[in-house]
């Protein structure tokens, strides 16, 4: 068993606001392996996008972060003399959602790349250009020379999230966050984005976490999958394995609800209730009210993520 | 019901333009020649990528927006030649209602739900206050919300409970045409599939027809009877739903469908298609707007615009090599 | 189906973010407090203030402060403390005054021009840029001059010259919401531009207008105090903030400092009030506080 790249254990995010401690994220532990494709999974509200940030170190003030262990190669995050701020971007790498307003409207996207490849490697002023260019035709742009001195309104959404992947991998990092990179782009340009993210991926072993709600998605990219419900990891499984055997209610109830080639109006089913308050008082399993299967002893102490097998784990008492 | 009578929308000819570039002399083809019938109770499904022109013509067919050519027929009257102004104060305006995309967007922050679906019912059916409340009370337990929600503003709802706010604002005043532009797509999908459900059950009680326009393929094939594939403006491949899902002749269907994300297929070969779309700015009128993109192109394929012919199984296909008869 | 909502964290209400807000700044409650104290007093002076500020006493003419005066006598020998209390009231009045008025037309103009565009857009653009190209004084001088000197014209001139502030915000306000789907739903209930405009749109954009109103507030009172330090509008003998310190102001060399540093004071703080009364009303209002 390999040294895993990424290793979580036990982070909590509580914010701290007027109407009280929102309770973010609660027990998240993981593991991520070298060259893997990670996918979070969960609908909104579910944490996966404060997990994401709370790795790469951009949550605000308000947010209080512990963890027992956040290990990135090696390197202690979590610690007072965490080293995040020289490695984000170098060694540790992000991709956001909605491509357009996260590059800057008024640079050309061609400075912008040289930007983060001067910042983060030494690249010098001389060779910036071609190695920006090389980095645009590198996520499969088609005419790279003359991309570069495009603005980013002068490209659709694919082409900027690409740029985005360009500007991310630029410096060959170890492992790439990739918050709801497709959510809001057509479907066929999806496609082409995410094979490209599994290419590179596969190319440089990179690893990669992909941040989605779309279970068919993750079901299609990711080695491994994580399914959250209300800051809490639910279940984790390999790809396959959620597929076919899924042990929680609320995985259950996710593929219940998402529609595929084979499924009718009348099979389409929903998840009752909604999201528990984060605020209050939240019972230990944070799916209770909304689950058919409850028993007393779920209330009473807090449920761990337990192995059922293989690399399959999941936090319930009574699952499937 | 009795025996069928002409279909409640016929759209012919129908394009919308916009005059682009310096001077206004180039024309942007949003919508170009469509032509669609919707029958009563019938559920028909837009699907198309950005820039299809799919949310102009559902835009151009509830009147919020006039075209540039073309006719629109409703229940057999001329509506598409009146400006978007006119229909708004006649009384046809409360035949055909919409329900927005984005749940949050669509409703006034500062008008109650009661405000909100009491709104349209005063100013299209008139009548006294008790009727109206009636009325809203009414369409309130159709979508499933509790009545006391009508006290209630939008930042005090979920994204499902505006979502059904939005549904019950436009079948309050019994529309006969619902035009429906991406309703779910701002929802998790567990709030998607009761919002589906919740849709599909109202059509059938009310005896509505529905125009579905979305992105999503596996959406609109659940819930439509019939879909429309519109590529750069027009309409590509039209047919039973589950005949075009399951057996797309278009090469731009085929593209769509294979590109849905699928956990079967892992790793494994998909046709892609590369590149964008080319410019809906004074497209060529003597070729396949899919050329140039398309992964089965022939020759003809730059030298003529494909009619939309019949394909069989009651489906219409506009492609050269769909109508050799050659599946690819 | 019990769908609790999940925005139980967004359904704060105006007064709790009020009362929040002004724990949290003890400064804004204290402005509040202040102005309210302000509003009392301009309503109640003329039963509450211990001398005629009309009344002419040369005898005890620029008196220091003392027990009798507790802010001195000017050089009529009327006492200080009255007239700045009775002066209350015409100051703080001719501020709302004006801000009154500029608010609703440059609102309703600003509205027309934003929803409308085109030439209406144009028309009512270059009409307030007009504005806009006079200084205030050049302004008042020409309404005073046309139509006379009263309060009720350099109520008139700053009024006016506040338009454009108001009509611009509007514009912009409308602009952005006219693409709403909102109003589109608007329109498919069967509303009628200026129906859509008066009930739908307007209504949305009136907190932070508000709020731009109450910041403007401070300003509008120095312009008519700064129009009657100048001479026109208030006129002696009316006691007035601005036309006190413009006669106290004769005596800055000789030593007689009560004569304008009481009125100025009352300037300032009211100002002051009015201003950090506006920023902590545009901190509650402002939509980004409210996720």
């Amino acid at each position: 068993m390999s040294v895993p790249l990424l290793s979580v254990k036990n982070l909590n995010v509580d914010f701290r606001t007027r109407s009280g401690t929102v309770k973010v994220l609660n027990d998240v532990s993981f593991s991520l392996a070298k060259g893997e494709i990670l996918g979070i999974v969960g609908e909104s509200g579910s944490g996966k996008s404060v997990l994401s940030y709370a790795l790469m170190g951009l949550l605000d003030d308000n947010a209080a972060i512990t963890a027992d262990r956040v290990e990135f190669g090696g390197i202690d995050l979590a610690g007072p003399t965490s080293p995040l701020a020289s490695i984000r971007g170098r060694e540790l790498s992000m991709i956001f959602q909605s491509p357009r307003t996260a590059l800057n409207p008024i640079m050309r996207v061609g400075r912008q790349i040289e930007d983060v490849l001067r910042r983060h490697g030494p690249v010098s002023r001389a060779n910036a250009k071609a190695a920006a260019i090389a980095a645009l035709a590198r996520v499969r742009i088609p005419d790279p020379e003359r991309r570069y001195a495009a603005y980013p309104f002068e490209l659709s959404g694919g082409m900027c999230q690409r740029v985005m992947i360009a500007m991310a991998l630029s410096c060959s990092p170890s492992l790439l966050i990739a918050d709801e990179p497709t959510t809001g782009l057509d479907v066929t340009t999806q496609a082409v984005v995410m094979d490209l993210i599994r290419d590179l991926v596969q190319e440089t072993r990179m690893s990669a976490i992909l941040i989605t709600h779309d279970l068919a998605l993750a079901g299609e990219y990711c080695d491994r999958i994580v399914v959250m419900h209300a800051g809490h990891i639910v279940e984790v499984a390999p790809a396959s394995e959620l597929q076919s055997h899924f042990a929680h209610p609320y995985t259950k109830g996710l593929f219940a609800a998402t529609p595929t080639a084979e499924t009718e109006l009348e099979h389409l089913a929903s998840i009752p209730g909604s999201l528990p308050d984060l605020r209050g008082e939240l019972p230990p399993c944070r799916f209770l009210y909304r689950c058919d299967r409850r028993q007393p002893d779920c209330q009473t102490a807090p449920i761990p993520l337990r192995p059922i097998g293989g690399d399959h784990s999941v936090r319930c008492r009574h699952p499937l | 019901m009795s025996a069928p009578s002409s279909p409640l929308v016929e759209i012919h000819g129908l394009s919308k333009h916009y005059p682009v570039g310096t001077f206004r002399r180039k024309m942007l083809h949003a919508v170009d020649q469509v032509d669609l019938t919707i029958a009563e109770s019938e559920c028909i499904g837009l699907v198309g990528e950005s820039g299809c022109g799919k949310s102009t013509l559902a835009r151009v067919l509830a009147r919020l927006i006039d075209p540039t050519e073309g006719g629109i027929r409703l229940s057999g009257v001329e509506v598409g030649k009146m400006p978007a102004k006119a229909f708004g104060g006649s009384p046809l305006r409360r035949d055909i209602q919409v329900v927005f995309q984005d749940p949050t967007e669509s409703l006034n922050p500062g008008f109650t739900v009661f405000q909100a679906i009491a709104d349209p019912l005063k100013r299209l059916v008139g009548g006294p206050g008790r009727e109206i409340a009636d009325r809203v009370l009414a369409a309130l337990d159709d979508v499933g919300l509790p009545r006391e929600y009508g006290s209630r503003y939008p930042h005090q709802l979920s994204g499902g409970q505006k979502a059904r706010v939005g549904i019950a604002r436009a079948i309050a005043v019994n529309p006969k045409l619902l035009v429906l532009d991406e309703p779910t797509s701002a929802l998790d999908v567990s709030v998607q599939s009761l919002i589906l459900n919740l849709l599909s059950k109202l059509q059938k009680q009310r005896n509505m027809s529905y125009l579905f326009v979305s992105h999503d393929l596996n959406v609109v094939r659940l819930l439509c009877d019939k879909v429309a594939v519109m590529y750069l403006g027009r309409i590509v491949e039209f047919g039973p739903s589950k005949s075009v899902y399951f057996n797309p002749r278009h090469p731009y269907t085929q593209a769509l469908i294979d590109a849905i994300p699928d956990p079967e297929r892992k790793n494994s070969a998909r046709t892609k298609l590369e590149g964008s779309a080319s410019s809906p700015i004074d497209p060529n009128p003597n070729a396949c707007r899919f050329a140039g993109r398309c992964p089965v192109e022939l020759p003809v394929c730059t030298q003529a615009m494909p009619p939309l012919t019949p394909g069989g199984d009651g489906n219409l296909v506009a492609c050269h090599r769909a109508a050799e008869g050659d599946p690819s | 189906m019990a769908e609790t909502t999940s925005s139980n964290m967004q359904a704060s209400t105006f007064w709790r973010d009020a009362r929040h807000k002004a724990g949290e700044n003890k400064l804004t409650l204290a402005a509040a407090l202040i102005l309210l104290l302000f509003v009392l007093v301009s309503l109640l002076a003329p039963w509450l203030v211990p001398y005629d500020p009309l009344a002419v006493e040369p005898a005890a003419a620029l008196k220091a402060p003392s027990l009798a005066h507790p802010f001195g006598t000017d050089a009529l020998g009327r006492d200080i403390l009255s007239r700045v209390a009775i002066a209350t009231r015409l100051d703080i009045g001719m501020a709302i005054g004006a801000v009154v008025l500029s608010f609703v037309f440059g609102t309703a103009t600003g509205a027309i021009a934003g929803y409308f565009g085109g030439w209406t857009d144009a028309i009512i653009g270059r009409f307030m840029d007009t504005i806009m190209a006079f200084p205030l004084f050049v302004l008042a001088m020409g309404i005073v001059a046309a139509l006379g000197n009263s309060i009720e014209n350099i109520v008139l001139a700053t009024a006016i010259i506040n338009l454009p502030f108001y009509s611009r915000f509007a514009r912009s306000e409308v602009n952005v919401r006219r693409n709403m789907t909102f109003v589109e739903a608007a329109r498919m209930g069967g509303n009628r531009p200026f129906r859509l405009l008066a009930f739908h749109i307007v209504p949305n954009i009136l907190p932070t207008m508000m709020v731009q109103g109450s910041l403007n507030l401070g300003w509008a009172i120095l312009n008519a105090a700064g129009l009657s330090f100048i001479g026109l509008g208030v006129r002696a003998p009316t006691p007035e903030w601005g036309i006190m310190v413009s006669e106290g102001a004769s005596y800055i060399f000789s030593g007689e400092w009560w004569t304008f540093v009481f009125p100025g004071a009352a300037l300032v703080i009211t100002v002051f009030c009015f201003n950090l009364i506006g920023d902590g009303l545009r901190d509650i209002i402002d939509p980004r506080r409210r996720t």
